[in-house]
């Protein structure tokens, strides 16, 4: 079972115009139909340039924001509406389950999540009011499990830190929200251990975040990420504002946690290196859409997308006998997300471009069980292939 | 610099430095005591050479660049040192002569600052003034320095632009800044750096704020642009990978110090001052698969009132005890290699070999 599946994830920002009567005037489409999941033990890496939404996915896996459309998996549960407003929940449960015939007319071949709705649905003698009722009945509690399982290490520590509390006060928070601990001296005693276990001193907990470096607060966020025993991290861009030789503590201490909690992580980032040195899995993201997608070492080795080998052709390598491969590299710059080009969106500025790119936005081509691309370099190709066959 | 007829004359001014620091440091007074931020800095910059000064947070690099161009303010003050800069700005004879910056009143300096040493900065839109457009703000300086007409400057300026690689120069130079997208903006910058043709471009972190697709696009230009000027570059970076693009010298700063200078390739092929030989082993490489970062330990120096020792020393793996009495020295061990270290790291071929053992 997937620790984390995200499938056709949309998150739509819409664009208000008017005084006084708002009126919608368009959207910005941040993340568009992305899909992806997460293994325990395994991190997922999500790269791309800014605009291209990839911290709006990690802001929508623990709903920071209300997602517009997908559904989000967690450890085999749909945690899709936990979140949502109850009137919305309804229209999804609705939508999607008790009143769509692909699911209520198919018995056999439901999957895992699917049937457990499917058993709630049954028991409540298939009447989607008593089976909302039943599934909204210990919603909080879920919802306070689920803020439990899935946290987030942003990216500046100084301002996810409240400057006003110790480090003391700020772990004991959600040990004690959570009933981890029993009482303060016990979150206390706890919050000790949690210090040393990420580098830090035990006597640092009656400090306040403006009194450690930045490499120090870091660290203070990640424990307040681990204290809760967490199945899954996001971890958004978590060193991009540290000095290289502490990124490569704070990363060591990534791998050393990852190893004892067995977490997942969804590791956002623009540092290509980086990436590629964390991850199993990577996702190439795109003005909101994933380009490309699957095992780390066969999308640094054999990029195939045109933007994936752009971002790898412009990435400086720390060696002054490389030169860079300037024939991959691309000029202009991210268009607008609110007016995005038609077709592939990547075409106004690739270099393979076909007729095709100008008119549709490319399938998910998959070229072998762990690498998809959506290009049409690669799709057309495999309709030869096929035809030849 | 070339057309003097005299052979003799035209290579010997090559080989003088256009700027010469010697020893200089940058201090600022605070409540709590004395921030050192620049000590003992030591260097030459010539023609066609670009110097990157590459260093952490706090390791007083771009201060060392801010004194330069006299734009270090109270408290700030210069505790020692010489900035050499050759130029015929204040000469009486019209010939090139050594100008010590460093004891230079505040007022001269805008005589110097963006005719003969131009500068660009990390964020293109805090160096820009939103309220004018960018043809404004490149005539201004080229009218103020060269004492050319606005037409003049005006025509200048959309050479300028074409060359910078803005589409339309004729067109984009009437637009405000917000206009432009971050890579043009840097563009633009870039261009009023390089309006009176500089002696010297000071760059100071041009690429941090751009994407990675954007800060090659740039990378490039400079390159170019260092080439076609002629002028000597100083290029400030945190980041390795970008000083390994452009540089040819780099100097390697900690704590305020510089702990190594070299040409490019021996500092990234055989660093001697432990610093340098651990921070290359801490970067992740995009070209190899890594199995391991090395991590420094500790964290980096807190600058006010410093013991007067070796930087690296509370993180450093091969400290010996002399390490703990006295600050070395930057010293010259090869041509062209200066290290600041008691117990340097051989080469890269030894250190396997010892760590085999």
């Amino acid at each position: 079972m997937k620790l984390l599946e995200v499938r056709n994830l949309k998150k739509y920002f819409p664009i208000k115009q008017g005084f006084l009567i708002e009126r919608v005037v368009g959207f910005v489409k941040a993340v568009d139909d992305v899909s992806f999941s997460v293994d325990r033990g395994k991190t997922i890496g999500i790269v791309g340039e800014s605009g291209c939404g990839k911290t709006t996915i990690g802001k929508a896996i623990i709903r920071l924001h209300e997602i517009t459309d997908g559904e989000i998996l967690i450890d085999g549960e749909d945690t899709t509406f936990y979140f949502m407003r109850r009137k919305r929940a309804a229209e999804y449960l609705k939508s999607r389950y008790f009143e769509n015939e692909a699911f209520t007319g198919r018995a056999n071949g439901l999957e895992p999540f699917e049937k457990k709705i499917n058993d709630v649905y049954l028991n409540a003698g298939k009447s989607s009011s008593r089976a909302m009722s039943a599934l909204f009945e210990n919603l909080d509690e879920k919802r306070r499990y689920l803020r439990r399982k899935a946290q987030i290490v942003f990216q500046d520590p100084m301002s996810s830190l409240n400057p006003r509390m110790t480090v003391g006060q700020m772990l004991t928070e959600p040990l004690l929200f959570h009933k981890i601990a029993k009482d303060l001296d016990e979150a206390i005693e706890m919050v000790r251990e949690l210090l040393v276990q990420v580098g830090l001193k035990a006597y640092h907990v009656d400090r306040y975040p403006h009194q450690f470096s930045g490499g120090q607060r870091q660290r203070i966020a990640v424990a307040r990420a681990i204290s809760v025993n967490p199945d899954l991290i996001v971890l958004d861009e978590p060193t991009s504002a540290l000095d290289v030789s502490v990124q490569a503590q704070i990363v060591t201490l990534f791998d050393k946690l990852q190893q004892q909690l067995n977490a997942g992580y969804v590791f956002i980032s623009h540092n290509l290196a980086l990436v590629r040195f964390i991850c199993q899995t990577v996702s190439v993201m795109y003005l909101g859409r994933i380009v490309e997608q699957g095992e780390s070492e066969a999308i640094f080795s054999n990029p195939l997308h045109p933007y994936t080998k752009a971002l790898l052709a412009a990435a400086p390598i720390p060696d002054p006998n490389k030169k860079r491969n300037r024939k991959d590299l691309i000029g202009g710059q991210v268009p607008s997300p609110i007016n995005r080009p038609t077709g592939c969106f990547f075409h106004p500025r690739c270099k393979y471009r076909m007729d095709i790119c100008t008119r549709e936005y490319p399938p998910m081509f998959k070229v072998d069980e762990k690498h998809l691309v959506a290009c049409h370099l690669y799709s057309t190709s495999q309709e030869q292939g096929g035809e030849k066959k | 610099m070339f057309f003097w007829t005299n052979e003799y004359e035209v290579i010997w001014l090559q080989e003088r430095p256009i700027l010469s620091v010697k020893n200089l440091s940058t201090h600022f007074r605070m409540v709590e005591g004395v921030v050192k931020a620049v000590q003992d800095v030591t260097f030459d910059l010539f023609r066609d050479e670009v110097l990157g000064i590459v260093g952490e947070t706090g390791s007083g690099k771009s201060v060392t660049v801010k004194t330069i161009a006299g734009m270090v303010d109270s408290p700030g003050f210069i505790a020692g040192g010489e900035v050499l800069f050759l130029t015929d700005e204040f000469s009486k004879s019209g010939e090139k002569e050594y100008v010590d910056l460093a004891k230079m009143p505040k007022d001269n300096f805008s005589r110097i600052r963006g005719k003969h040493i131009g500068m660009i900065f990390q964020d293109p839109m805090t160096s820009l003034d939103p309220m004018y457009t960018i043809g404004n703000q490149m005539i201004e300086t080229i009218v103020h320095h060269k004492k050319t007409t606005i037409e003049e400057a005006r025509e200048r300026s959309i050479k300028l632009l074409e060359q910078v690689g803005i589409p339309k120069p004729a067109e984009r130079i009437d637009d405000y800044p917000f206009q432009l997208s971050g890579g043009q903006r840097q563009r633009v910058v870039i261009a009023i750096a390089l309006s009176c043709d500089p002696d010297i471009l000071v760059a100071d972190e041009p690429s941090t704020a751009l994407d990675v697709t954007v800060q090659a696009q740039i990378l490039e230009l400079m390159k170019d642009l260092q080439e076609q000027f002629s002028s000597g570059m100083m290029f400030i970076t945190h980041d390795l990978a970008v000083i390994a693009e452009i540089a040819t010298k780099i100097s390697v700063m900690y704590g305020s110090y510089q702990m190594e200078m070299a040409p490019a390739k021996d500092i990234f092929e055989s660093p001697m001052n432990p610093y340098t030989f651990a921070l290359l082993e801490c970067i992740p490489r995009l070209d190899i698969k890594q199995d391991k970062l090395l991590p420094i330990p500790g964290q980096p120096p807190v600058m006010l009132n410093p013991p007067n020792l070796c930087p690296f020393l509370p993180r450093c793996s091969r400290s010996v005890d002399k390490c703990y009495k006295e600050l070395p020295s930057l010293e010259q061990i090869k041509e062209d290699h200066f290290i600041r270290c008691w117990n340097p790291v051989a080469s890269k071929i030894k250190l396997v070999k010892e760590a085999g053992e």
